[in-house]
């Protein structure tokens, strides 16, 4: 087992963003979390990413307990993650925005500044951001400022971002958010390859057509809660998923 | 052609080349007075060095870069002044003393984001302020340290003449220059950069923004440190004034005139506003009046500073050259 929630709960004051939730993500799965909008998919993302802390419940991944890391500790502990909002560096190349996600691999203090890295050292960081723009395929912008990418390109780099320093497990927030129909296939093939790869990824999506295709496992929230679990096909057939989400009049 | 003229490996030359230059083909009834005028250019650009490294490059404005010249001034100054300790060691020592305060202002306050931190570096160097006013036999209180002495020699070489002053704070300002042009230009300056954009994103690459951050601020309180002391037994006279916190924010001032987050904006900056204000001070006291006219037009019309005015030059000429 990857990934271990028990009993994760979060209030926000009196609102219950997060109550009670249970799952867990076997390794090298593609893990979907659908729900709709504010039932604290996101909230459950910067939970399990640290950036906002549980109140009762544990995380563990891979027999380690994280629930108590702070982000960048998470981060080094195997769990990369893009955000619903693009999050790129503007004023830098595309090639430097992946050297981002490598910071915490390499040496990036004040002495190693002065003295500067080994040329070899260098050259291995260089060929793996290459490696990794060539998977979302923009390998042949890599020079250029990354403010000129469209919405997609964007949502693109950020995934390569997150994936260049080989996390365990990978948490898309909304992959798809505010790109063209025609664009989704795209997305999708990459998020696949990404799987290939060896890296266990999780995703937020509202497109279900995106969610059926991709992933072996669905896990439907509402209200923080979990209401149904199992392969998409179950999910489809679930009484309660298919109420909130498509609406009462469906329920067959 | 163009490429060429607008290179900046070109203009940055050309700079050093200036700067180096410049004392020799003065003439000599003004020579002292501008030989004085450019070392003190160069004392400010430090300052703006070190504020620049922390608020151009990492995106945290620290008000309390006053603060930590002033301490570095005071330290170096009252071990001359009251221990006869050498001013080299001393001058080591204000650095590293300003150093030391970065990290007790840092810890707690670079925890927060958003405005906290400008108020707690604002905050310190009020109080740092009233420490010296109130510890009259090390520091002179409200009249001030007398007498420092000026930069002790090396080897054979004294520094008490203008000539040999302006080049040794030259020399010392290469060096900040070339330390904050080796940040920009590695990990560290990717990784500030990053830093400055987007907070959460370095967190979720594993990235320790907290460490970045205290880090980078004890760097840049060390290089105000050495400014400072610098500054000090430059002027032979210091008073609380000299440590207070509209010393940092003049440099902040002098920054954006210059340009935020450029190398040459940290010169261009205070030799403009300096020039401007000592011109006009000879004519009549509109020196502050100038300085806010100037500031607010700026702001206007050229919010990059005037190193920005090269970037619009640069694109308006290769815009030119395409037709």
């Amino acid at each position: 087992m990857l990934l271990e929630v028990k009993n994760l709960t979060k209030n926000f004051g009196g609102l219950r963003a997060v109550y009670n939730l249970n799952f867990s993500v076997e390794k090298h799965k593609l893990v979907g979390i659908i729900g709709p909008n504010g039932a604290g998919k996101s909230t459950l993302f910067n939970l399990l990413t640290g950036f906002v802390p549980p109140t009762t419940g544990t995380i563990t991944l891979a027999g380690q307990r994280i629930d108590s890391y702070r982000t960048h500790q998470i981060a080094r502990a195997g769990i990369s993650r893009t955000f619903q909002t693009n999050r790129i560096i503007a004023n830098e190349t595309l090639m430097n925005n992946v050297m981002v996600g490598l910071l915490a691999k390499t040496q990036h203090g004040f002495w190693d500044a002065m003295i500067g890295l080994k040329k070899e050292e260098e050259d291995r960081f260089q060929y793996r951001c290459r490696e990794v723009l060539k998977i979302v395929e923009l390998e042949e912008m890599s020079g250029r400022v990354a403010s000129g990418l469209d919405q997609e390109q964007q949502k693109r780099l950020a995934i390569a971002v997150a994936i260049v320093n080989n996390p365990k497990l990978l948490l898309l927030d909304e992959p798809t958010g505010g790109v063209n129909v025609e664009e989704i296939d795209k997305l999708t093939k990459i998020i696949r390859r990404i799987w290939e790869e060896g890296i266990t990824v999780c995703l937020i999506e509202h497109k279900i057509k995106m969610v059926t295709e991709l992933c072996e496992k669905v896990i439907v929230i509402n209200y923080g809660e979990k209401i149904a679990e199992g392969t998409p096909e179950e999910v489809m057939k679930n009484k309660d998923a298919i109420r909130v989400y498509l609406g009462e009049e469906n329920v067959a | 052609m163009t490429g060429f003229f607008l290179s900046r490996k070109l203009w940055m030359v050309c700079g050093i080349a200036f700067l180096l230059v410049f004392p020799l083909f003065l003439p000599t009834d003004i020579k002292p007075f501008l030989l004085y005028l450019a070392s003190l250019i160069f004392l400010w650009t430090m300052l703006c060095v070190s504020l620049n490294l922390i608020f151009g490059y990492a995106g945290q404005l620290s008000l309390a870069q006053g603060g930590l010249f002033g301490t570095g001034a005071y330290v170096a100054a009252i071990l001359t002044v009251h221990y006869g300790v050498n001013f080299w060691l001393a001058f080591l020592v204000g650095g590293f003393a300003a150093g030391m305060l970065g990290l007790i202002i840092g810890i707690p306050s670079l925890r927060l984001r958003g405005p906290y931190f400008v108020i707690v570096t604002m905050g310190f160097n009020i109080i740092l302020v009233s420490i010296i006013e109130n510890l009259g036999e090390l520091t002179g209180g409200v009249t001030g340290l007398l007498g420092i002495p000026p930069v002790s020699e090396i080897g054979n070489i004294t520094f008490e003449s203008k000539i040999k002053s302006y080049y040794l704070i030259l020399i010392i300002l290469f060096i900040f220059w070339f330390v904050v042009y080796r940040i920009r230009n590695s990990r560290m300056g990717l990784c500030l950069n990053a830093l400055k954009n987007d907070e959460d994103l370095c967190q979720s690459v594993g990235i320790n923004t907290m460490f970045m951050k205290l880090q980078t601020f004890i760097i840049s309180s060390v290089l105000a440190g050495l400014g400072g002391a610098l500054y000090g037994s430059f002027l032979g006279i210091l008073t609380p004034r000299d440590a207070s916190w509209h010393l940092g924010f003049d440099a902040l001032v002098f920054l954006i005139v210059g340009g935020i987050g450029t190398i040459p904006g940290t010169i261009i900056g205070p030799a403009i506003m300096l020039l401007i204000s000592e011109l006009a001070q000879s004519v009549v006291q509109i020196g502050m009046l100038m300085n806010g006219l100037i500031l607010i037009l700026l702001l206007i019309f050229l919010p990059k500073g005037v190193v920005g005015l090269f970037g619009y030059i640069k694109d308006f000429l290769y815009r030119y050259n395409e037709k």
